[in-house]
């Protein structure tokens, strides 16, 4: 059966009839999306790894156990659990996240800038790091706006959702995240070349 | 694609004051260029879960069905 034309409610309800083909489907379409989503808020990839899984463990969970509402949509759904599973590990943590160096694999060191010189590369690869410093030192409120419209793909409505606030809160706070990002970087001499 | 004209010195630690209250200082149009120009950098901060642990799901997928 060809499962890469089938919508997510299709996925689900395939899974849930015992395809189990169905959700590596899902997991394949959504993954960049809460992966990341999860990384850029615990900036730990074996943390995030492990809350990745816990994610799609309560989502396995959750859909046998047939308490998925199928109004919802299925991505901002898993979203919210991940999300709600990062905001339980701090919790337990008692402490907030934290800036580390502990980056490991950075996807641009296999994406091959080889046409590059080594100064071109170095500066290139610092300021990917410098972006994802500007991005964990934002308020916490207006990262996860921001990680949730831009990786997560979600609608202002379904942030507003998930984060139990309006919508214009919503839409306020990613106006903020852009605007302190670019603040920033301004004073910190990195700039936006279009093109 | 973002840029630096020279090789960073930064002292993140010294930028404070991002809250809601702060005045915003750049026009509405000047944050959507602002925020097409950062997409593809942005962009280049996705990650990918490791294959194990795509596995490791699938396998408790099939374990608990059982």
């Amino acid at each position: 059966m060809d499962f890469q034309n089938k919508t997510d409610q299709e996925l689900v309800h395939l899974y849930l009839k015992g395809k189990e083909a169905a959700l590596s489907q899902l997991i394949t379409k959504h993954k960049s999306r809460i992966y990341t989503s999860i990384y850029l808020l615990v900036k730990d990839e074996y943390l995030a790894e492990d809350i990745f899984q816990d994610t799609f463990i309560k989502v396995i969970k959750t859909l046998r156990a047939g308490k998925y509402n199928e109004e919802g949509k299925f991505l901002p759904w898993v979203l919210r659990i991940g999300h709600n599973l990062v905001i339980d590990h701090f919790r337990r943590e008692k402490r907030n996240p934290t800036i580390t160096n502990s980056d490991g694999f950075d996807i641009f060191d296999v994406l091959g800038i080889h046409d590059d010189s080594m100064e071109e590369k170095m500066i290139k690869e610092q300021t990917h790091k410098d972006l994802k410093y500007l991005i964990h030192l934002l308020p916490s409120e207006q990262k996860e706006v921001l990680i949730m419209r831009h990786y997560g793909e979600l609608s202002f409505k379904e942030i507003a959702d998930l984060t139990d606030v309006s919508i214009n809160t919503a839409l306020g706070r990613m106006r903020y995240a852009l605007n302190n990002l670019r603040k920033m970087m301004v004073s910190k001499e990195l700039t936006l070349k279009i093109g | 694609m973002i840029e630096t004209s020279t090789t960073p010195n930064l002292n993140f630690n010294s930028i404070s004051n991002l809250e809601e209250s702060e005045m915003t200082e750049f026009s509405e149009a000047d944050i959507d260029k602002f925020y097409d120009a950062l997409k593809p950098s942005l962009n280049k901060l996705i990650k990918q879960p490791t294959d194990k642990a795509i596995k490791n799901i699938l396998n408790f997928s099939r374990s608990s069905s059982n």
